[in-house]
């Protein structure tokens, strides 16, 4: 009973996992910064911090807006819809101050440029990781 | 009868009515201002808050982002609203962005709306701090005020007006109408006031079923007194008969008697006219009353004192001069006084026979001795002395006749 019971968990867990595939936020390999805090990447991709904490610029990239990543990068950081997080920008636009960072269309695109890169920061399906880059933060 | 104006009773309620009212009206218009100001400070600062929430979103982004464009942006948005004067937009991290009237922001009146990071809902990026527009207060909280001033006031004069009228036409008409009746009435008259149609259960009815009482003993009272009067006359009146009169006879008694004589004599002599004094006892009164009583021989006197009435003129002073005595003045009428005449008439009215009792009837008779004036005296006594004297000497010589006096000794008898 107790081992059905566990074989039954184990195959629902590996059906899900890739569905579940946690976003990670990635950095060139070269890159000095280890890791960030929520609120760091809060801060650095909604525009009010963009600077490394070796004060280098950081380069942002976000993926397509129509792309599932993008959708679940922002809910789980900030809690808001792709469409919210347009609104706010759209609200800054007439400042000329705030940008938003800037859109590659795929994951491929968004590796490529941070291998090009040491400080472009993006983000993608942990599946997805691919040598070149480093993890440093997990969006959950 | 009529009151001047302002101390009617109308004008008097009225006026009282009016100082109560705009001492109530200033009293409550105070309170009500103090009121009106703080329901507006609430309004306001409602309307502030709803203001603020329609930009706090862009205030959280501005402030988290220190992006001044957005917060200058907001902060002048908020002081075009007539309801704000100043606004002050920070952000924890220094930025100020400050427009309109500048102030305080430790100010008692400054409304402080704390902004949250629109990404972390639990970290505090900065705050709004926002000035009410007093002016704007002041002149709403005065126009409410007002409002209600007039309003109150117009209440008041309404319900002055309403009381004058209604004391003038509830109690001062019917008031006037009564007092105008009142004076009408003569005291101790019939007359009474009429029950007024609308007031016959109210005070005023009272008012008049008490008067009209008062009118009814009023009238008792007076009546009374009359009667006192009248009552005190009559007294007074036969007091002063029986004091001339005999009461047997109802003819001058001797002292009256005397009084009237010597003032006719005056007259007499005035006039130039002749008297005669008659002295009349009666020759068979003794022997009546001792045998018939008292009652008999009183009833005799009244019937031979109606006898000489009878047969006098009414000018003629007949008196009671004592006991069986009587007295008389003739005086001169018109024509010449014819004694002789009138003593025979007396003796023939005496002689007649008078009824003592059923069965019996007797005759009196009596004995006159006369006196002239001026011939024998002008002075009444000695008038009086010498007719007595005539009247012994026919008592003497007979009874049942007269004597003239003589002043030369002769004798003259009928």
């Amino acid at each position: 009973m107790n081992q059905l019971l566990r074989l039954i968990f184990i195959i629902i867990a590996l059906l899900a996992s890739p569905l579940q595939a946690g976003v990670v936020v990635i950095v060139n390999s070269e890159n000095a910064t280890s890791d960030f805090s929520q609120r760091q990447l809060v801060d650095l991709y909604m525009g009010r911090d963009l600077y490394f904490s070796n004060g280098e610029m950081a380069l942002r990239l976000d993926q397509s807006p129509t792309s599932k990543v993008r959708h679940d990068f922002y809910k789980n950081l900030v809690g808001k819809s792709v469409a919210q997080i347009n609104a706010y920008w759209a609200r800054l636009l007439f400042t000329g101050r705030a940008s938003p960072p800037q859109v590659i269309s795929d994951s491929e695109g968004v590796l490529k440029a941070i291998r090009n890169n040491a400080n472009a920061v993006g983000y993608i399906n942990e599946s997805e990781l691919a040598p070149g880059v480093k993890v440093v933060a997990r969006v959950d | 009868m009529s009151t001047r104006f302002w101390q009617s009773l109308p004008f008097q309620t009225g006026c009282s009515i009016a100082l109560g009212s705009i001492l109530l009206t200033l009293v409550l218009s105070i309170s009500v201002y103090n009121s009106t100001v703080e329901t507006v400070i609430d309004d306001s600062n409602h309307r502030i808050s709803q203001l603020i929430s329609t930009v706090e979103i862009s205030a959280a982004i501005a402030a988290y982002l220190e992006n001044n464009e957005l917060g200058l942006d907001i902060t002048r948005g908020l002081i075009r609203n007539d309801i704000v004067s100043g606004v002050i937009l920070h952000s924890e991290s220094g930025m100020r962005i400050i427009s309109g009237s500048p102030f305080h922001f430790k100010d008692n009146d400054v409304l402080l709306f704390p902004l949250v990071s629109p990404f972390m809902a639990d970290e505090k990026v900065g705050g709004l701090f926002v000035k009410p527009n007093q002016n704007n207060i002041d002149a709403q909280a005065k126009k409410t005020a007002e409002l209600h001033v007039v309003t109150l006031a117009v209440h008041s004069l309404m319900i002055t007006l309403f009381v004058i009228f209604l004391v003038n036409s509830r109690l001062t008409k019917p008031l006037m109408k009564l007092a105008g009746a009142l004076h009408k009435i003569e005291p101790g008259s019939d007359e009474r006031l009429q029950y007024p149609k609308q007031h016959m259960n109210d005070e005023i009815g009272l008012l008049v079923r008490d008067i009209n009482q008062l009118l009814g003993s009023a009238k008792n009272t007076l009546e009374g007194e009359r009667r006192l009067r009248e009552y005190v006359e009559t007294l007074e009146k036969q007091t002063r008969k029986e004091a001339e009169r005999d009461p047997l006879t109802n003819l001058l008694n001797r002292r009256s008697g005397e009084r009237a004589i010597a003032k006719a004599l005056k007259k007499s002599e005035a006039d130039n006219t002749r008297c005669a004094i008659l002295l009349i006892d009666l020759d068979r009164f003794k022997p009546i009353n001792d045998t018939y009583g008292h009652e008999a021989g009183d009833q005799t006197l009244i019937t031979i004192a109606d006898r000489l009435t009878n047969t006098l003129r009414k000018s003629d002073i007949v008196i009671r001069w004592g006991g069986d005595e009587f007295l008389i003045m003739v005086r001169q009428g018109h024509s010449d006084l014819k004694i002789n005449v009138v003593a025979e008439k007396i003796l023939q009215a005496l002689a007649a026979d008078i009824a003592i009792n059923d069965t019996v009837r007797e005759s009196i008779g009596a004995s006159i001795g006369i006196s002239l004036y001026p011939e024998h005296a002008t002075d009444s006594a000695l008038l009086f002395d010498l007719a007595d004297k005539a009247m012994y000497r026919i008592k003497r010589s007979g009874r049942n006749g007269y004597s003239i006096h003589e002043p030369a000794g002769m004798k003259s008898q009928a």
